[in-house]
């Protein structure tokens, strides 16, 4: 591995760091001899940065802005909906590009989009943003059962997905939580929320903050309505993948989820599923919770 | 006489192929079954050919080759190429039976980790310097030693330049130094020409051996304005701009030893894929100055597609 001391490493550096970073840019145009002496560049080693092309520059970081911004959103659509729905808020969330996280690998990068997420959700401290810290625990448990649904396929461990089971063997068997699961009591559905941020979703919701198009408003009205709590179990599972056997680099392992909402909080009542009470023995109203959380593969029968 | 010339006999008439990807629209092997469809599909994607296993069985199954365009090495910037991803590539390349490897001169992944240039975002062009050109060799050359097909050098789509050598002279050079064949996207073309101090296509091209030509790219763009400048943008998606059709043109005159014309079209309108399939074959058949080419493209426009 290159030490990255040649000239040649630096300029790859700052030419990485241009198209990430906004205020790099800036600099470059207001105090290009302060940029290139910050980075170790003068001479002729500096000589391609003074040239450069400002607008062409700038082209090619929104674009990238726009793919990356994208791909980063996907996994947060809620929690980046809300924050991106206020003032400012795009920029903020495009922040994220200049961090160092995002020359690490891709679960290590969406990962560190969840910390900056809560940085933010902190920053300000107002009602939307102590509303939405629920979902982002939410949606950051998504995240972390998908990285450990593909570290244990990696490891060559089952992930499988949700299996039906015959009436007769819900009967004699023994309901416990499955592998793989996310449970977070939200303050209400994601439903609920899905509608105030105008049906942006995981494919779109970027697009849409860029866009302006959505109404911090409806999320504040969200966030004072009186609180109808849910509680979401989710399971992932590995639909399909490709091994890295033959070395380097991630293994290609398409996760998904199911999940269960159940109306109130109920955290408590679905962690004593722990297989220690068959399904026989449970009470009617436990029992039909069980059926109904073995048919959705959020529990699994011992 | 170089490896490269020796190769070059070796090579097969691919004819005019698409560029599309396994699982999105339009789709390849529905496509590949059409009259007039591609003799040829070209695609990016995953290392791991496992995962592209069960498409290009059911194109070889309509005698329809294919060639991976990954966007995974580095072929330039001081981040090496593990070996382990190397032999993954190498192994893509054996499994799937790809005649070349070809991929745009880029920066993909940065530090001791491969991925793939959508991690960054898009490709990361190279930098036009004597020292950039040096550092690319080193890259380029990690890769030949390790992938048993031989390798095509296409240049990134840019917006602006780096460095005070035009692409046409590195690359040419690149090519040159490390014995690789040329691929050369019409569309990419244009957007150098528009981003370097050089709008002239027939001066950029003086130094650049067209004979290691040996594929040609055609695709959808867009031309942006910002003050009195123009950028030209990739957009497979999109209709092929007049700029490129005439750059493609050109391109077909001149690249005498060109084996295979491939129509980027991922995520575009299916019907719209071959009219313009056509469109290629009767330029291709009328004026490719590789004899072999046009030969091959009369003869699928003649509903005689040799697969």
């Amino acid at each position: 591995m290159s030490a990255m001391n040649e000239p040649v490493d630096r300029q790859y550096a700052l030419l990485l760091r241009l198209l990430f970073d906004a205020d790099a840019r800036e600099q470059l145009q207001g105090d290009p001899e302060g940029l290139l002496s910050e980075v170790g560049l003068s001479g002729d080693d500096a000589a391609p940065f003074r040239d450069v092309d400002a607008a062409g520059l700038a082209i090619d970081a929104e674009l990238r802005r726009r793919y990356l911004m994208s791909a980063m959103c996907r996994a947060y659509p809620q929690t980046a909906g809300a924050i991106g729905a206020a003032p400012g808020g795009g920029e903020r969330l495009a922040a994220f590009l200049a961090s160092p996280a995002m020359m690490g690998s891709l679960a290590e990068r969406s990962q560190a989009f969840g910390d900056h997420l809560a940085r933010l959700l902190t920053l300000n401290d107002t009602a939307v943003d102590r509303f939405m810290g629920a979902f982002l625990a939410f949606e950051r448990g998504l995240v972390d059962t998908a990285a450990r649904v593909r570290a244990a396929v990696e490891a060559g461990e089952p992930a499988p997905a949700p299996e039906r089971y015959a009436p007769d063997r819900v009967a004699r068997g023994y309901p416990t939580l499955s592998s793989f699961i996310t449970i977070v009591q939200l303050p209400c559905s994601p439903a609920v929320l899905e509608v105030a941020l105008e049906h942006a979703g995981p494919e779109d919701v970027w697009r849409r903050i860029a866009s302006g198009s959505l109404d911090i408003n409806r999320v504040k009205s969200v966030a004072r309505a009186a609180p109808a709590p849910v509680t979401i179990a989710a399971r992932g599972f590995a639909r399909g993948h490709a091994s890295a056997r033959a070395g380097g680099g991630a293994a290609l392992i398409d996760v998904s989820h199911v999940t269960v909402e159940l109306a109130g909080l109920q955290a408590a009542r679905l962690a004593e599923f722990d297989g220690s009470r068959g399904t026989a023995e449970l009470p009617p109203a436990d029992r039909a919770l069980a059926e109904k959380l073995l048919n959705a593969g959020i529990l699994q029968l011992l | 006489m170089s490896s490269f010339t020796a190769q070059l006999d070796t090579l097969p008439a691919m004819g005019v192929g698409v560029s599309l990807s396994f699982g999105m629209e339009p789709d390849p092997v529905a496509l590949a079954a059409m009259p007039g469809g591609p003799s040829f599909v070209e695609y990016a994607g995953a290392v791991q050919h496992e995962s592209v296993a069960a498409p290009v069985a059911a194109l070889q199954a309509q005698g329809v080759p294919v060639l991976f365009h990954p966007s995974c090495l580095n072929l330039c910037g001081p981040w090496p190429n593990p070996p382990g991803w190397l032999a993954a590539v190498d192994a893509h390349v054996r499994a799937v039976d790809s005649a070349w490897l070809a991929q745009d001169v880029s920066v993909c992944f940065v530090g001791d980790e491969p991925g793939y240039s959508i991690q960054l975002g898009y490709f990361v062009p190279p930098i036009l310097t004597r020292a950039s050109l040096e550092q690319a060799v080193e890259r380029v050359a990690e890769v030949c030693a390790a992938v048993s097909a031989p390798l095509l050098l296409e240049p990134a789509p840019v917006t602006f330049q780096l460095g005070e050598m035009s692409i046409f002279q590195w690359l040419g050079e690149l090519a040159e130094r490390t014995d690789c064949g040329l691929l050369l996207d019409a569309g990419h073309v244009v957007s150098h020409l528009l981003a370097g101090s050089q709008p002239s296509l027939n001066r950029a091209l003086e130094g650049m051996d067209l004979g290691r030509v040996i594929e040609l790219h055609v695709a959808g763009g867009v031309l942006e304005k910002r003050g009195d400048r123009r950028y030209y943008l990739d957009a497979h998606d999109l209709p092929i701009l007049p700029e490129t059709w005439k750059v493609f043109a050109a391109l077909l005159r001149r690249c005498h030893n060109l084996r295979a014309v491939c129509v980027e079209c991922e995520g575009a309108v299916g019907r719209t894929a071959l009219p313009v399939l056509r469109r290629v074959r009767e330029e291709v058949a009328e004026s490719a100055a590789s004899v072999t080419l046009r030969i091959k493209a009369r003869s699928e426009l003649a509903g005689e597609v040799s697969r």
